[in-house]
């Protein structure tokens, strides 16, 4: 598999330099640059001759390998053995996993396609030894998958560089004449190795399958998941809490390393007659934090009831970000209004997550503005734990006073004796069986709905909202739908002029 | 023991020696002198390190013995407009908040409404305990911890004399301002000796044609203090979008005459 370098600018062609005796000299080109006449080992200087607007970076090989290995773990979704191959290349052994792909050409172009939407230029080949298929890959004629025993007859005509010998035995090659692989298959092998070198014909004969050509797997990711088996099963709270703080301390150390932190962490214990125990909890930000994670687990361990026993302990972090060694110092805590010290911000997310984990996380929640000027649907109540990123509180209120208590839903107000006018609050309401006797009304503050936008409750068009006081200084905040409009019979009764409680002034 | 050769440190933090001073001035007459060491010693020996909220209503700080609500104390608030009072004296205070609801039922604070009040709700964290206990829990928790400045407690059961007074160390440790609002007319929260101040807070008829919302505060049990009334009126000033607010102290004023502004 040869990858090309996605291009940094996608406007301009582009090549990657690096410095060579004082000298920029191009060490890769993007597929524009390289259709323009731009080479690798050429001078920038030349190229740019060539190509005036060509746009360059330097190269980095670390860069270059760390990408490669990305692609490696990537690859991993076609099969579990992969090797580097040269610097830029891989080889997959797919024995067995073609099938699952609906065969091998089916699976060279899923991967074909699933590289190029990544923005890679991937060159594929499938044959029977990791050689051969390296060399059609770069070699790149045609015949992406060869049919077993076919490979003798697919690499005959590729040239001598397909096997990536060394220089001087490519030169040496290219000065007697060889030009096709296929030239060398009559020579016998001690001749060949005379000549070239021994080197060359181990390369030809991994390539053909008659040396035996292993691959140096790659180890696979290590999932953020450790575990830990007993001999015996546990039954004893300490004895959980032991296992606990080993596992905890492994997985801490893990997403140390990966410079990670995770939001979520789940223990599934299994016991010893096959069931299966899960305690979940989640952090305000992510966190590997040992002692805090600790204490979080400690406060909930008591609701895992071990049963016959637990012989089995598996901890895995889940949602995990980015977290570096800074910002576990100075992190953005999970409620705004705190610009105080760090410490003391991270000192309140772990409060919050302490709490969270006692009451659930649902039930530790934080007021959320949403933009909306109808009063039932200007705020939204979200888990405090939740990422942050919702709008601020705006009022959008025109500098009339709103209630700090809303009832969930409005309440209808039972009208005891109305007013001389009837677009103005009645005399007397009952609420919740208790009459009272209005002494003041402020109002109306007319309130209508986005006619283009369908919001429940509003059906009826506009509100005219009251703040009224009774004769015992309690202030409720309460509207009807509008007066000039005559009443739906279908949606309230005839007789009931649609009073309702909005809130409460406390 | 390399600490029984050096010198003892001076002990400059040593509160003054009352009693003595208090010998030096023999003059019988000064009542609210003695009233004011007493006071003195009392605060000394309670500590009070944490500082007051004050109230910002003269009449109010005046009657409150450390010239406001004590930091790091329990204070009960109940009667059917105590919310009100308990909002007027969170936006008093700068930092996160915490408002604990103990039936699992949604508090139901609305964050326009709040805004207005001067409380952001950005600050503001809401528990829906669905448990009694585990409200208690999350009460002592976040006033030990200490890293938010109130925590209020929104609830409609008395709390029993071992879980109060767990709450009562657990704000002395953290340095919160504890408030239990207790819902409902008996208002029977916590016991007595666990509270710093109790407060019953009734709606009152406003004037300016219900323009000014008023409040009756009564001031039931006050630690180092003596009970009194006051009657708070707050006016909504849609110009600078802020309530203004005013108490009188109605041990001078006639409780249902007219006030003085």
């Amino acid at each position: 598999m040869r990858r090309d370098r996605p291009g940094l600018e996608a406007d301009r062609p582009l090549a990657l330099t690096r410095e060579i005796a004082g000298r920029a000299v191009i060490a890769a080109v993007d597929t524009w640059a390289d259709a323009a006449g731009a080479v690798p080992g050429m001078g920038l200087a030349d190229a740019r001759a060539i190509i005036p607007d060509l746009a360059h970076a330097p190269y980095s090989a670390e860069e270059d390998v760390d990408c490669l290995k990305a692609l490696a773990d990537w690859a991993g979704r076609y099969s579990p053995f992969i090797a580097l191959d040269g610097p830029d290349g891989l080889a997959l052994d797919i024995t067995g996993c073609a099938h699952l792909f609906g065969g091998e050409a089916a699976m060279l172009a899923d991967a074909r396609e699933r590289l190029a939407a990544q923005g890679f230029t991937a060159r594929l080949a499938i044959a029977d030894t990791p050689g051969g298929a390296a060399a059609l890959a770069r070699a790149g004629r045609g015949l992406p998958v060869v049919a077993p025993k076919g490979l003798r007859a697919a690499l005959q005509d590729l040239p001598p560089a397909a096997l990536r010998p060394d220089g001087e035995t490519l030169s040496a090659l290219a000065r007697l004449g060889f030009k096709r692989i296929g030239e060398l298959y009559p020579l016998p092998s001690a001749e060949l190795a005379r000549r070239f070198g021994r080197d060359l014909v181990t390369k030809l004969d991994r390539a053909l399958g008659l040396a035996p050509d292993p691959l140096t797997i790659l180890p696979p990711p290590k999932p953020n998941r450790v575990r830990l088996g007993f001999p015996d099963p546990v039954g004893l709270r300490d004895d959980i809490e032991a296992g606990l703080d080993r596992l905890l301390a492994h997985l801490c150390t893990r997403l140390g390393e990966r410079g990670l932190g995770a939001r979520r962490f789940v223990l599934t214990c299994h016991r010893a007659d096959s069931t299966v125990a899960r305690l979940g909890l989640g952090t305000a930000r992510p966190s590997r934090d040992l002692e805090h994670l600790k204490r979080l687990f400690g406060q909930r361990l008591e609701e895992i009831d071990p049963g016959f026993g637990i012989d089995l302990m598996i901890l895995a972090a889940e949602d995990t970000e980015t977290l570096s060694a800074e910002r576990l110092q100075t992190g953005f805590a999970g409620t705004g209004g705190s610009q105080g010290k760090p410490a003391q911000d991270s000192r309140l997310t772990a409060l919050w997550d302490r709490i969270a984990a006692r009451i659930g996380p649902g039930n530790l929640v934080a007021l959320s503005a949403l933009d909306s000027h109808l009063p039932d649907r200007c705020q939204t109540v979200r888990p405090l734990l939740a990422p942050p990123g919702l709008p601020e509180h705006r009022s959008a209120t025109h500098g009339v006073e709103r209630p700090p208590l809303l009832l969930g839903q409005p309440e209808r107000l039972g009208v005891l004796e109305a007013g001389d006018d009837p677009a103005r609050p009645p005399r007397r309401l009952r609420w919740r069986g208790q009459a009272h006797r209005l002494t003041h009304a402020l109002g109306p503050e007319r309130i209508s709905p986005d006619w283009w936008r369908a919001a429940p409750g509003w059906a009826n068009g506009a509100r005219d909202y009251w703040r009224v006081e009774d004769e015992a200084g309690r202030r409720f905040w309460i509207f009807r739908e509008r007066a000039d409009r005559p009443h739906r019979p279908d949606l309230m009764g005839a007789d009931d002029p649609g009073w309702m409680l909005a809130g409460i002034f406390a | 023991m390399l600490a029984a050769h050096t010198p003892a440190p001076p002990r400059p933090a040593a509160p003054p020696r009352e009693p003595a001073r208090s010998g030096e001035r023999p003059l019988p007459g000064s009542l609210g002198d003695l009233r004011a060491v007493l006071r003195r010693l009392e605060r000394a020996s309670m500590g009070g390190r944490w500082g007051v909220l004050e109230t910002g209503l003269a009449p109010v700080d005046a009657a409150l013995p450390g010239g406001g609500l004590e930091r790091g104390r329990l204070h009960e608030l109940t009667g059917e407009a105590a919310m009100g009072f308990a909002l007027f004296l969170l936006a008093r205070i700068d930092g996160p908040i915490l408002w604990i609801r103990d039936d699992g039922r949604p508090a139901g604070l609305y964050g326009p409404g709040l805004v207005q009040r001067g409380i952001d709700p950005a600050r503001l964290a809401i528990a829906h305990a669905s448990k009694p206990e585990d409200a208690l829990w999350v009460m002592e928790e976040a006033l030990r911890d200490g890293s938010v400045t109130a925590v209020l407690l929104d609830t409609g059961q008395s709390v029993a004399l071992t879980p109060a007074r767990r709450l009562q160390l657990a704000a002395e440790g953290g340095g919160a301002l504890g408030l239990i609002l207790t819902r409902g007319s008996n208002g029977a929260g916590l016991h007595p000796a666990t509270l710093d101040t109790r407060w019953r807070i009734d709606a009152a008829p406003g004037r300016d044609k219900g323009r000014h919302q008023a409040r009756l505060l009564e001031l039931e049990r006050c630690r180092g203090g003596r009970p009194a009334r006051f009657r708070m009126e707050e006016c909504w000033d849609g110009f600078a979008q802020r309530r203004k607010a005013l108490a009188v102290d109605l041990a001078a004023a006639p409780v249902h005459g007219p006030v003085a502004a």
